[in-house]
């Protein structure tokens, strides 16, 4: 009996001694930022790094890495190993412009490169430019809310290499007023104690990641999709913004909002976001977009 | 070849010997002499052959194999006086005996179910009973079987907030859970607070925690198997308790000379106290209620056939206001019936035949401003069963059964009216086992089985071998070791806060199902009378662990494999009780020392953007040390306290390291706070501890019926036990926010029994 209580704490002991998962060390690594848009200019890019948890956190002041030897490079359709055209960056107040002009192109791919003097890895990050599609209907354009028809769209069919459609329906304010907000909205702010960040937050509010598949088809050629009348924050004038996301755009969004939510992981645990950028972090997206108006008047008494 | 050793296996435990014919035996049934209910896992002895047997789920025994003689019987059931009668046994004869059995007291709660009796070779490794008297005088709001077993070491509860069992590094839905052998597959109630079965019609409890025999399958951890009592078949009565969460009603009586029923029926009563919250405290749900219904009528029309049917309806509903314009619904529940025929074909040789039927669902919708979202999760099973029970000698016992049963499992989402994911997995599943306790010697037993499953979608024959080896010198000292191959079909989706949005999903064509393998040793030992001292160590390690994948939260347009990642893990301690069951004190020490890992593709990566760096981390419920002292103390004869202590280290949690932010996006510029984390759960929240103390006294009302009242106090010294951390970046620098636990609670409940 005696032994038997001996190896059993024998074992108890040599089981609570070993801790093999050490938390990791805090290692600043860049960030880049920067988003493609078709038909629109080359986009700047940001370069900033991470700091602690625990340190104030300034956008600006973080903005120092100033050095940099930024390109964006166009790739051959076919043979993406082939350069077709490479964009010079230059640093002014705080970010990375191109010297070049160029509008960017839809389905086509772009590289970034950044070289940081003393920084050994080259930073590079891929995407390919979602294709072109339209809003091809929208009605009614005066909507009245809870009451009248909603807000339906139609827009044409796009593809993205390797995956359904992903989608944010963007509601955009344009007469982004306290009295404005809609019954829902008030309440939240009322409750979030009149925050302005919370208002600021929605004046471009969006209606979260949406696949072609909440999309109902109506031919081969178009999809459409009626808004949610909670989608609506603010009465009045509203863009109605329809953008279709690259593959770095779509995990980034859906693994940060999984990171401020906790949906799906149990409470405490957190992922790191999704980012597809080698050698740092953040993100270089891609978007193709459209946009219609709407007029929301408030619901009759 | 090799798929047809199993039903070789099977086929000579079907014909295995059956000798002895000049050797007598002694059969019957085990009853509480004042109500007439079968008592199982009573134990009876031949005190001269120290040969001895624990009564089966139908409260009869069978000794075989007896050397005509005289012989003393002795029947012992905890709470009940002992029994004994000298019997003589000629050549060839069959005794025929019903023991009854007086209760040492009149006390209002059940007695004491234990089976093992303070016998270490009658123990099985990884087997606990759990006594109902301890799950009725547990220090909890409401008495309950799961909150009960949440104590003993080896298993954890996620939060105060959960009754949910996370048994040796398993999630809950490893947990076999049965009901009168129907498997429940939403056993909790109320958020999860506490479980779905009414302590008035549990006769027994048994918890398998891992390594568990052939004859139970289709999860990869454990086993719950609650069995409900029979009715009272002397004369009506019954019991009423009002409690502050809920309260209950049972009544039983006997219908004819040989058969018995009860109705129990619970419902929640915490609608007074959500209304004074709500004058008070925002949030509060603007309804809720839970029931559930049990049933049950036993029909003995003679010592050799028995019938029985079992019926369980529960259901939970919840309106919770998010905002003015924003609701959440949530209902869930199960519904199951068994209809169950035993006959005894010899002393020796019984079989079993039974059909039963079992639904779940859970809805959840939430309604914003005239938009409308619902997700459900529905599971259709009906299956029939055959088995038997066979002692064709002393060193052999048999069991064998098949099971084939229909499933459908349906999961969809909807948004609008319109919906936008729905799949319905059909299946047919096939098991059979065989299960055998070889008696090699007096010191050694060997418990081979093998179970086989096969699941039509997917075209999946899984095999899986059991094997347990007891070495028992002497009854104070036995030691077990165990393996096992596990598979299963299905996969719970639980996230650790509140229960009531937990999931079902199935392997499918392309998705396989769970593996796992585990390993089991232990030591019974008693060193000291009524003292016993368990030891326990394991191994599990666990294969195509699948699960919703946390960043497919938008399923439209998704196939259900893509909605899916599949992992692996494992998981090893080693568990410790110290337990004293008799005397003005009882109760048990219990420590559990555990380690849980999980990998999943693309999750906790050494390099955030480099596949293939994947590496283990402990899910959020993996506890290092679990301390428990559950304590009786009967100070009076009316008057007992019972208090239960536990002190835990803290479960993990991810730390956030570093942070970032992009400023510039398309969409909610502004929004781009993110958080750099390094290991996951890599970090240990402060160690949980909390005491529980519960006092009852028992007396009469106007003499006409036995009473009893309970005061509970939970949390007595109101430690703020830390739930999680937030991390909020309305704040500059981020704050590190703690949400905490329950703090001091009391818990009143009045009964009467009639």
């Amino acid at each position: 009996m005696k032994q038997f209580i001996l190896i059993s704490f024998s074992l108890l002991a040599m089981c609570s001694a070993c801790r093999p998962y050490h938390q990791d060390d805090y290692k600043e690594q860049y960030v880049v930022e920067s988003y493609l848009y078709t038909g629109r200019s080359l986009p700047l890019v940001h370069i900033t790094k991470t700091i602690p948890v625990q340190q104030p956190y300034s956008y600006r002041r973080l903005s120092s890495v100033k050095n940099a030897n930024v390109h964006i490079q166009l790739l051959d359709n076919e043979n993406r190993a082939k350069v077709e055209q490479t964009f010079e960056y230059t640093f002014q107040k705080d970010n990375y412009y191109p010297v070049q002009e160029h509008t960017v192109l839809p389905g086509r791919t772009y590289r970034l490169l950044i070289n940081i003097p003393g920084y050994s890895q080259t930073v590079t990050a891929q995407t390919q430019v979602p294709e072109v599609f339209e809003i091809l209907r929208f009605g009614p354009d005066t909507l009245q809310y809870q009451s009248g028809e909603p807000l339906s769209l139609t827009i044409s069919a796009s593809h993205y290499p390797g995956r359904q459609n992903v989608y944010m329906v963007g509601i955009h304010s344009q007469v982004p007023e306290v009295e404005n907000l809609t019954p829902h909205y008030a309440a939240l702010y009322e409750e979030k104690e009149y925050d302005p960040h919370y208002f600021n937050f929605l004046q471009t509010h969006d209606w979260g990641v949406l696949t072609a598949g909440n999309f109902t088809p109506v031919n081969e050629e178009a999809l459409s999709i009626v808004v949610p009348w909670n989608e609506i924050p603010f009465f009045n004038k509203n863009n109605i913004l329809v953008s279709a996301l690259d593959d770095n755009l779509f995990d980034f969004i859906r693994s940060q909002s999984i990171q401020r939510s906790y949906q799906g992981l149990p409470p405490g645990e957190i992922q790191n976001v999704l980012t597809y950028v080698e050698g740092a972090l953040g993100i270089f997206g891609a978007v193709t977009s459209d946009t219609v108006r709407v007029f929301v008047k408030p619901q009759q008494n | 070849m090799w798929k047809i050793l199993p039903l070789l296996f099977m086929a000579y435990g079907l014909v295995a010997p059956t000798a002895y014919a000049q050797m007598a035996s002694i059969e019957g049934f085990i009853k509480d002499a004042e109500t007439g209910r079968l008592l199982l896992n009573a134990n009876i002895i031949v005190r001269e052959t120290r040969r001895g047997i624990a009564t089966d789920t139908t409260g009869f025994f069978a000794i075989n194999n007896i050397e005509p003689g005289r012989y003393t019987l002795v029947c012992s059931y905890m709470g009940y006086q002992v029994w004994e009668e000298k019997v003589t046994l000629e050549q060839g004869e069959s005794l025929n005996l019903d023991v009854k059995l007086r209760p040492v007291n009149v006390a209002m709660h059940e007695i004491t179910v234990e089976p093992e009796n303070n016998t270490a070779s009658l123990k099985q490794i990884g087997r606990k009973h759990i006594s109902t008297e301890l799950i009725t005088n547990m220090p909890v709001f409401e008495a309950d079987v799961f909150q009960a077993v949440q104590f003993l070491p080896g298993v954890q509860s996620s939060s105060d907030f959960s009754s949910n069992l996370y048994i040796r590094g398993g999630n809950p839905g490893q947990t076999l859970v049965l009901f009168d052998n129907n498997t429940i597959y939403k056993p909790t109630h109320f958020f999860g607070f506490f479980s779905a079965f009414n302590t008035d019609v549990i006769r027994n409890v048994n918890l398998y925690k891992g390594a568990y025999p052939a004859p139970y399958g289709d999860r990869l951890g454990s086993v719950l198997k609650i069995d409900s009592k029979t009715g009272n078949s002397n004369r009506l009565s019954g019991s009423l308790t009002a409690g502050m969460l809920a309260s209950r009603l049972m009544i039983e009586g006997p219908a004819g000379r040989a058969a018995s029923w009860y109705i129990a029926a619970r419902r929640s009563t915490i609608g007074p106290l959500l209304d004074m919250l709500r004058k008070s405290t925002s949030g509060i749900p603007d309804d809720y209620y839970f029931y559930d219904i049990n049933g049950k009528f036993d029909l003995v029309p003679s010592t050799k056939n028995r019938f029985s049917l079992s019926l369980y309806a529960g259901e939970d509903k919840i309106l919770f206001p998010v905002s003015e314009q924003a609701s959440l619904t949530m209902n869930y529940g199960n519904r199951s019936a068994r209809a169950n025929w035993e006959h005894m074909h010899t002393p020796a040789f019984t079989s079993r035949f039974s059909v039963s039927g079992t639904h779940y669902f859970n809805t959840l919708g939430y309604s914003i401003a005239g938009f409308t979202h619902g997700r459900f999760n529905e599971i259709y099973e009906l299956s029939t069963e055959g088995e038997i029970d066979s002692h064709p000698a002393d060193w052999l016992q048999i069991s064998a059964g098949v099971k084939f049963g229909v499933t459908r499992l349906s999961l969809g989402d909807k948004a609008l009216k319109n919906g936008t994911f729905s799949e319905n997995i059909e299946n047919q599943l096939a098991t059979a086992f065989a299960h055998q306790v070889w008696k090699l010697s007096d010191s050694w037993k060997m418990m081979p089985g093998l179970r086989f499953n096969y699941f039509l979608n997917g075209d999946y024959l899984r095999f899986d071998p059991r094997f347990t080896i007891q070495y028992a010198p002497g009854h104070r000292l036995s030691i077990h070791a165990s393996y096992g191959r596990y598979h299963q079909f299905l996969s719970l989706i639980t996230n650790e806060t509140f229960t009531s949005s937990d999931m079902w999903l199935s392997a499918s064509e392309n998705i396989p199902p769970s593996k796992a393998h585990q390993f089991a040793f232990g030591i019974n030992t008693i060193p000291l009378k009524s003292v016993s001292l368990d030891l326990e160590l394991y191994f599990k390690s666990m294969d195509d662990l699948f699960e919703l994948n946390p960043f497919r939260s938008n399923w439209a347009g998704l196939a259900y494999d893509d909605l899916l990642r599949t992992g692996k893990g494992y998981s090893y301690g080693l568990e410790a009780i110290i337990e004293k069951k008799t005397g003005i004190i009882t109760g048990y020490i219990g420590y559990a020392l555990g380690y849980a890992w999980q990998k999943f593709p693309g999750f906790n990566r050494a390099e955030i953007n480099q596949p293939g760096t994947e590496r283990y981390y402990p899910p959020k419920y993996d506890r290092r040390h679990d301390l428990t002292f559950i304590l009786n103390f009967q100070f009076a004869p009316q008057w007992k306290i019972t208090s239960a202590f536990s002190y835990a280290s803290g479960q993990a949690f991810t730390k956030a390291l570093g942070r970032y932010a992009v400023n510039n996006m398309p969409f909610n510029p502004g929004a781009g706070n993110v958080l750099t984390v390094g290991r996951v759960n890599a970090e240990r929240l402060p160690a949980y501890h909390r005491l529980d103390v519960s006092v009852s006294k028992t007396g009469t009302f106007l003499g006409l019926a036995e009473t009893e009242i309970q005061l509970h106090v939970l949390n007595v010294y109101s430690r703020r036990n830390v739930w999680f951390y937030n991390y909020y970046f309305e704040e500059n620098p981020v704050k590190q926010i703690e949400v905490t636990l329950l703090p001091v609670l009391p818990a009143l409940s009045y009964s009467i029994k009639f």
